[in-house]
């Protein structure tokens, strides 16, 4: 209870007295020292020192240490091993928690106030959620033969868009020839896979040349890869929780831009925590010893995909033979001009001939596939920590497992974009710090910087704005583009003086396509901010994939 | 980890006791001085007073720092052996109970101290 301090304020206790008499109860008693502590008496701490003159120094209380393991969905973590270290790392407690997820420690000497704690050894195996079973569904499958579709005659249009009728033929054809398939949608998947490695194998001999390696991978083996993890999918059961992780790996990577064997220890523990996360997102139980196991189930896994793969490349073949054989028909080459069918059949059968090549190359890709998530992983291994957490005795320590959703279902292709934009808006802002670190704040310093990668090539180019005449050929395209520009678009300064104009100059003078490339364009500041095309780039810079967008 | 050695202990917890008598002579002769007149008390007999009131107040439980120094008040505004004074006997009775704890019996000693709460005897 709080006290007066002695001696009594006898004005102040006057003035209390007035406003409370006698205080018998707890509650006029605190009141009374108020009103006296606000007159001006003095009042004592409500929790006074616990010292004793005879012997000021006590020995400390015991403590107790409290700890919780939850599940994402809160459940308790049963009979899970715990550890508690001191700070310094030395083993305090062990033991294993209760039919909670609990364990209480009691008798923890005070000077032990903080501790490290852990906890492992989750007894129940991983169990990925139940899914509803699902029924083939007619609007699916549909939707996966339009897809075949649209991309066949996305490729095709070049040579048809004069003739639309033939285009409506060509699309009802193929509408019409597949029968009702059951997961239909895991199979359109696959199939948009399946679309980037049929159209490299169209690709001549130097064209394929060309693309640069990805994460130590060849194209190839690259596209082969992402169609392998979406395949693996489709396993039942497992498929959602094995795609996940191996989305999660290649994502990982593609971010760090560099394989397991470059990333520094602190990554891997990060990337093996992503994939824990991603694991209970998809089910429950122990995933760091599923993730332990993982690398002995990828041969079985690989087989299950390699059949859904044969059955996506037999849809394709089964379309593309059918569409052959329509565009050969009496009807069709009644209405249709001669050469132009000619030229549509010639084109399916490359098509035809590249499907029956990534049959050929299945069983290599699979070999390569396999070896080069087997290295990735047994060197993601070590990277299995404790998750240790700082404690301290006296409170409940809950720790409650975390979840991650996968990165989307992009094709090999879209992620090859994705590191190729990375890498852009690193060059661009390492062209941007040159340039301040030479000039600073100096008028007439180049404004931007902008840099240019080829997706496919891999090949990059750098150019900063303004310093004069710009002397360089330019490439035919830009200079018709030049000429296109609207009088009031212009300005006072020429379209040749922007850094983004200058950087795909050099790029399409080396001989690479614009569909291929990739621009980042920054203003040239101690901290480098994306810049926007200026009216004349609107003009000049188009036909990339310019960042950031407009 | 920084440790403290037996000796250091013992060294410090001397130095903490004399702190205690120097800072609760220093407050009764800043606060008290008239009571401590009354009772014919010198500065130089302050501190045994302490000492002696710290004994007593042991014997009846009263251990707590701040329990003590009201004890010593008690010693300085009532009488030098109120515990024991005829003419206040009712803190002599409430030292002396044994269903209470050495600060619930000061609390009880301030209240009628300072509210007179318990002029009618003990509830």
């Amino acid at each position: 209870m709080r006290r007066v301090k002695l001696p009594l304020n006898q004005q102040a206790a006057r003035i209390a007295n007035e406003k409370i008499r006698a205080p018998a109860s707890n509650v006029l008693r605190e009141k009374w020292l108020d009103a006296y502590s606000a007159a001006g008496g003095m009042v004592e701490n409500e929790t006074p020192s616990q010292r004793t003159p005879k012997s000021p120094i006590q020995p400390c209380t015991l403590g107790y240490i409290e700890l919780q393991y939850l599940h994402v969905d809160a459940t308790p973590v049963c009979g899970a091993r715990y550890e508690i270290r001191s700070p310094e790392g030395q083993l305090l407690y062990e033991g294993k928690l209760d039919g909670s997820g609990r364990v209480r420690i009691n008798g923890v000497p005070r000077e032990q106030s903080s501790f490290l704690f852990h906890f492992e050894g989750d007894p129940a195996r991983y169990t990925p959620h139940k899914k509803p079973s699902q029924k083939p569904d007619p609007d699916a499958t549909r939707s996966m033969v339009e897809g075949v579709g649209r991309w066949l005659w996305g490729t095709l249009q070049g040579d048809f868009n004069k003739n639309p009728s033939m285009s409506q033929i060509a699309v009802n054809t193929l509408l019409g020839l597949i029968p009702l398939v059951d997961q239909a949608l895991d199979l359109r998947d696959i199939i948009a896979g399946l679309k980037d490695i049929i159209e490299y194998y169209t690709e001549d001999e130097d064209q394929q040349k060309k693309h640069s390696s990805i994460l130590g991978l060849s194209y190839e083996v690259w596209l082969w890869l992402n169609i392998f993890i979406i395949a693996m999918g489709c396993i039942p059961e497992l498929g959602s929780a094995i795609k996940g992780v191996f989305k999660g790996l290649v994502a990982f990577l593609v971010d760090a831009g560099k394989k397991v064997d470059g990333l520094n220890p602190r990554q891997v523990q990060a990337l093996w925590e992503k994939l824990v996360r991603i694991l209970n997102h998809f089910g429950k139980g122990n995933a760091h010893e599923w993730l332990k196991q993982l690398p002995g189930k990828i041969d079985g896994w690989m087989d299950e995909a390699v059949k859904k793969i044969r059955t996506c490349l037999d849809t394709i073949e089964s379309l593309l033979k059918q569409a052959e054989e329509h565009a050969n028909s009496w009807f069709v080459r009644w209405i249709v001009d001669t050469n132009v069918l000619d030229k549509f059949t010639a084109r399916l059968r490359r098509f035809r001939s590249a499907v029956h090549k990534a049959y050929v190359r299945l069983d290599s890709m699979k070999a390569q596939v396999n070896q080069w998530l087997r290295d990735q992983f047994s060197k993601i291994l070590p990277g299995k920590h404790l998750f240790p957490q700082p404690g301290s005795t006296g409170g409940r320590h809950t720790r409650i497992q975390h979840e991650e959703l996968p990165p989307d279902n992009k094709s090999g292709r879209a992620l090859a974009k994705e590191l190729a934009e990375k890498r852009a808006k690193e060059a661009a802002e390492s062209a941007a710090a040159k340039v301040h670190a030479k000039y600073g704040s100096a008028k007439g310093k180049p404004n931007c910087a902008a840099a240019v990668v080829d997706q496919r090539t891999g090949r990059e180019w750098t150019a900063t704005s303004g310093g004069g005449r710009y002397d360089e050929p330019i490439h035919p395209d830009l200079d018709k583009r030049i000429k296109d520009i609207p009088e009031e678009h212009l300005g006072k300064r020429s379209p040749t003086n922007c850094a983004e104009f200058r950087a795909l100059n050099e790029a399409l003078n080396a001989g690479a396509r614009a569909e291929d490339l990739v621009i980042y364009t920054v203003f040239t500041e101690k901290v480098p901010k994306p810049a926007h095309r200026c009216p004349r780039c609107q003009h000049t810079v188009v036909g990339v994939s310019s960042i950031p967008s407009d | 980890m920084f440790r403290l050695s037996k000796e250091q202990l013992q060294a410090l917890s001397l130095h903490l006791q004399d702190d205690f008598l120097k800072r609760t002579a220093s407050h009764l002769l800043a606060n008290f001085p008239a009571e401590l007149a009354k009772h014919g008390l010198q500065s130089n007999q302050l501190e045994q007073l302490i000492q002696r009131g710290v004994n007593e107040a042991e014997s009846f439980g009263v251990v707590h720092e701040h329990d003590v120094r009201l004890y010593i008040e008690c010693m300085v505004v009532l009488h030098p052996r109120f515990a024991w004074a005829q003419d206040t006997p009712w803190f002599g009775e409430v030292l002396r109970r044994e269903d209470l704890s050495g600060t619930e019996k000061m609390d009880m000693v301030h209240d009628q101290l300072v509210f007179g709460l318990y002029e009618d005897g003990l509830e």
